[in-house]
């Protein structure tokens, strides 16, 4: 039983002897302990009322690394005591005082959370009463599937075709489509001086990739577990990250349609179903082409035409598989 | 099976989850522990020699278990389990020898001050020291409830700063557990601009002094009525006049015998009160004092009867010869005298003797159970009680009555029937000397004649209203002449005197028509004491009154001197007593006009709106001559924000922004530029007020 509903129990007994008997003594004592419990409601009333929260997060974060959040709490403390925890209660803390800063990170699904909620429980002096409220704050948070390493794996998978991949991306024989306008995180080297004395703003090459080797994988249609999908979706993202950076044109083939790797279409992985914020629905199926990967309970099979099939079940079997260990 | 099944569930129950480490918690908690012990003794409510051993016991218990609160302590729980056993079985066997219910308040103390050091061995978890805390807290409740004076306000107000500091210490460690439950612990810190040095300096004491307040309100709110009943409005107004009939008394006054001056039998001895001998002079006034005789625990405080007289020869009271018989047990049980029309209600009164008295028990009437150590009592046929023992100081017994408490209105219908009563006690109790002058006998039959209705009650209150009207109460009314019989005295002569004579006038008059009646001597029911509850009995509550027969009903009380004196009422709620006499000054003082009212409450109306107004007008003065910054950080106050000196104007907005995003980002923008125009470069009037608007926005 809470401490203050105790309190108030035996406040109403010894009213009700006190009362009996006529006592004021009793009664003194009953008023001393009800005044705790009503000072404790006051002061968690008006701590609660001027306690305000600003939670910060990254834009961006993977399954395996989850994101580092930053709440900043500002409030008149009056005494009492905060405890921030939170949305799943899986990281809590501790405030006192009149203001603090809590840095922790907290677990978050596959996909795009809109939604921050922070759970503060405002105890008074003597914790006698506590006050219980959920915070939600707006965030725009993309939890993507992470990246493992699986250079051994691409390169097992291409085999010679890789190697000559590799060496056209180091002669920088890309194909140029055309120009486009610098942004934030775009190489230096591939700024087009000439188009952009041009036009006056910075210019980048905006160019197909390398010729390389072509890595395309499917994830099967169908229900998907959240448990298979995010491993699924990790051994994608890996193997299609990893194709690119060696070089390779790298494809995913998923919910029906084809599209080429690049960083919208790993925010996509992020918003497969079932993800947070993304109603459940079965994937649509693709052309079975490429490396397939299909549910098999709560792991995955991955399906590749020169080899036979392998059941993974969870990340680490994952990652020894993609690192060829 | 089933038994290691049990034993095992057992024991998982006495598993130490989570040991306490901290000792700040477990010392504040022995300190509330230790305190409530020398609650207990202080106030008597435990012997001094158990008490000492109890309070050296207690730190070694708490001593022994911070050590062992890592370990099962398993073998030493059955100890004490064994141990609580024994304490128990003693409490119920003293239970069984106590001679009075109040004699059960001293085994449950030493039981809760032994449970509390067996207990003491075994505290290794944090429920545990809050279990202690707990059970002190009725040891602090047993001490209280003997009713000690004010000089235990100290003990209790140290006792109750320790158990709210141990309950802060205590939410420390419920912290600290909350964090350790969690899979991931966030890392905290304070900003700088948070830390105030000097927040904390004097939480304490603000804190302390919020209960006081609050408990205070608590305190004058509670309805706490005298017969125990609760709910309803926490005040009551108008209690000042006469009491409330709950049965068919009048008693009730504050009648100041120790101011007499009178003549006759004066006795100086506060105790020697000539009522509660054989014989009582009406034409006698007593000198009593002050001193306090007795002091009665009881839910619904009644006139306390002493003696019953029935004989009236030549203006003296005297008792009828008479060799009852003692009736013995415990309780001893008395044959209930009510009719059977007569509705009562049972109420026991504890009485505690705080001075020696005569080998009478004082009672409200009508007593069914007495519970005394004598274990015998001896009932009259007139309704007093006597006893064989000696009745000092100290002395305690408990009496069970029956109070009637039959509504006015059916005793007024009560008939004038006395065919079916027994002509002897008949007799008794209408009886009167041919020395009683004949005029008194007529302004009888033309008081009787003069009642609504030709019934005992409805006579009796007529012939009360009489005397109420013609007879003023006086101490210092001329003696009583030895020849003259008194009620002719007070009735046709003096016009003025004290109860002895005004309830005999009442006695004989009834008498004189027929009606049986009895002139009773005793005590009021006292003053009460807020903190104890308890009624105190001073030799100056002794008090004459008059019993009726009603047919059906049984004896009624009537009290004279009640109709001739503005009494206070015995019954106030006991906590609110402060209030009632605050608030009765306060009534005195009042116009009654209601023009005067309207007039007042205008005024102070009118006052209080221009003070808000006048206060809002000078604050909005204040703001607009400090500018819109100082405006925009009092409307980011007053939303919670705090903004301190250190940071710019860059850093206030965007923590506006931040914290409060319902606010007008484009008035924050404005008035961050105004602020950093006037803080870096040069003020622009069109800025200003492009700021000013911007503040009206927000």
């Amino acid at each position: 039983m809470p401490i203050g509903w105790m309190t108030l129990v035996i406040a109403g007994v010894l009213y009700l002897a006190g009362s009996n008997i006529g006592s004021g003594w009793v009664i003194i004592l009953t008023a001393a302990m009800a005044g705790g419990v009503l000072l404790d409601l006051v002061t968690v009333w008006r701590a609660d009322r001027s306690t305000l929260t600003a939670l910060t997060l990254p834009a961006t974060a993977g399954t395996l690394e989850p994101p580092r959040a930053v709440l900043t709490v500002e409030r008149r403390d009056h005494g009492s005591v905060l405890h921030v925890a939170d949305g799943t209660d899986t990281c809590r803390g501790v405030v006192r005082g009149p203001g603090a800063r809590l840095q922790a990170v907290v677990p978050a699904a596959r996909g795009h959370h809109t939604d921050g909620r922070v759970s503060l429980r405002t105890i008074g002096t003597l914790g006698l009463a506590r006050l219980v409220r959920t915070q939600h704050h707006e965030v725009d948070l993309w939890v993507r599937p992470s990246v493992l390493a699986a250079d051994a794996r691409i390169r097992a998978l291409l085999g010679t075709s890789g190697e000559d991949a590799s060496r056209a991306r180091s002669t920088g024989q890309d194909e140029v489509r055309g120009v486009r306008g610098f942004e934030p995180g775009d190489p230096r080297r591939s700024v087009h001086w000439r188009a952009t004395a041009r036009h006056g703003a910075l210019m980048v090459r905006q160019s197909e990739g390398p010729r390389g080797a072509h890595v395309r994988v499917a994830i099967a249609g169908g229900t998907w577990t959240p448990a298979s999908l995010d491993l699924a979706t990790t051994v994608t993202a890996s193997l299609c990250s990893t194709a690119a950076r060696l070089g390779h044109r790298a494809e995913l083939a998923v919910d029906g349609g084809v599209r080429g790797w690049d960083d919208v279409t790993h925010h996509g992985l992020a918003m497969l179903p079932p993800a947070a914020g993304v109603p459940t629905r079965p994937l649509a199926d693709v052309p079975a082409e490429g490396l397939r990967i299909s549910p098999a309970g709560e792991g995955i099979v991955v399906e590749d035409p020169t080899s036979p099939p392998v059941h993974l079940t969870d990340v680490e079997e994952a990652r020894r598989w993609l690192a060829c260990a | 099976m089933a038994r290691l099944r049990l034993i095992g569930a057992v024991a998982d129950v006495n598993r130490t989850r989570r040991p306490e480490h901290d000792t700040v918690l477990r010392m504040r908690i022995l300190a509330a522990v230790c305190t409530s012990v020398v609650a207990v003794v202080a106030a008597g409510a435990a012997p001094l020699g158990e008490s000492l051993l109890v309070l050296a016991l207690l730190p070694v218990g708490f001593l022994w278990s911070h050590r062992q609160r890592e370990s099962s302590n398993f073998a030493a729980k059955g100890v004490i389990s064994l141990l609580a056993m024994g304490a128990l079985y003693r409490f119920f066997a003293d239970i069984m020898t106590i001679g009075t219910v109040d004699d059960a308040r001293l085994p449950l103390t030493l039981m809760f001050l032994e449970i509390q050091v067996l207990h003491a061995f075994d505290l290794p978890q944090r429920r545990d020291l809050v279990f202690t805390l707990s059970s002190s807290l009725a040891l602090m409740g047993l001490a209280v409830a003997t009713g000690p004076g004010g000089w235990l306000l100290p003990v209790v107000a140290v006792y109750l700063v320790l158990a709210g500091s141990s309950l802060q210490r205590y939410q420390t460690s419920v912290d600290a557990q909350w964090l350790e439950e969690a899979t991931d612990t966030a890392s905290v810190t304070t900003p700088q601009a948070a830390v105030q040095p000097s927040a904390g300096r004097w939480r304490g004491a603000r804190q302390a002094a919020a209960v006081a307040l609050l408990g205070a309100l608590v305190f004058v709110s509670v309805p706490v009525s005298a017969d125990a009943s609760l709910g309803g409005l926490p005040f009551e107004f108008g209690v000042g006049g006469p009491a409330p009939r709950e049965g068919n008394g009048r008693v009730g006054g504050d009648l100041p015998f120790g101011e007499s001056d009178g003549e006759g039998s004066l006795s100086t001895d506060p105790m020697e009160y000539f009522g509660f001998a054989e014989r009582v002079d009406p034409r006698s006034v007593g000198e009593l004092s002050d001193i306090p005789v007795m002091s009665v625990r009881t839910s619904r405080p009644r006139p306390i009867r002493g003696v019953v007289f029935d004989l009236y020869v030549d203006g003296v009271w005297g008792r009828s010869e008479e060799e009852p018989d003692p009736v013995q047990g415990l309780p001893v049980r008395i044959d209930s005298v009510r009719g059977p029309a007569s509705r009562s209600t049972r109420v026991t009164q504890t009485y505690e003797l705080l001075h020696p008295t005569p080998n009478l028990l004082f009672t409200a009437a009508d007593p069914v159970e007495v519970w005394t150590a004598a274990r015998s009592v001896t009932p009259w046929t007139d309704g007093t009680l006597t006893t064989g023992v000696e009745m000092s100081a100290g002395t305690v017994y408990s009496v069970v009555s029956e109070v009637d408490v039959t509504p006015v209105e059916v005793l007024r219908r009560a008939p004038f029937d006395y065919a079916s009563a027994d002509p002897d006690a008949l007799t008794r109790w209408t009886t009167l000397p041919p020395t009683v002058p004949q005029r008194v006998h007529d302004l009888a039959t033309e008081l009787a004649l003069a009642a609504p209705t030709q019934t005992p009650y409805a006579i009796a209150e007529s012939i009360q209203a009489h005397i109420g009207r013609t007879v003023s109460y006086s101490l210092g009314a001329d003696p009583t002449p030895a020849e003259e019989d008194p009620a002719d005295h007070i009735l046709f002569e003096s016009r003025q005197g004290w109860c002895e004579p005004i309830a005999t006038s009442m006695v004989v008059m009834l008498r004189s028509i027929g009606i049986p009646a009895r002139f009773v001597t005793g005590f009021q029911p006292g003053g009460r004491s807020i903190l104890s509850g308890q009624y105190t009995v001073r030799a100056s509550d002794a008090h004459a009154w008059v019993e009726v027969f009603v047919p059906g009903h049984g004896w009624t009380t009537f009290d004279p001197t009640g109709a001739t004196t503005p009494v206070l009422d015995p019954d106030g709620p006991g906590p609110q007593i402060l209030l009632l006499l605050a608030l009765g000054w306060l009534r005195e003082r009042l116009p009654t006009d209601p023009g005067t009212w309207a007039l007042l409450v205008g005024s102070l109306t009118t006052l209080v709106v221009g003070a808000v107004v006048w206060r809002r007008r000078a604050r909005r003065v204040a703001l607009r001559r400090a500018g819109p910054w100082a405006g925009m950080l009092h409307r980011l106050h007053a939303e919670g924000l705090s903004t301190p000196d250190v940071l710019t104007p860059a850093e206030t907005v965007a923590r506006a922004h931040r914290s409060l995003p319902h606010l007008d980002a484009d008035a924050l923008s404005v008035l961050q530029r105004f602020e950093e125009h006037r803080r870096y470069g040069s003020p622009e009037d069109a800025l200003h007020a492009e700021a000013e608007a911007a503040l009206a926005r927000l």
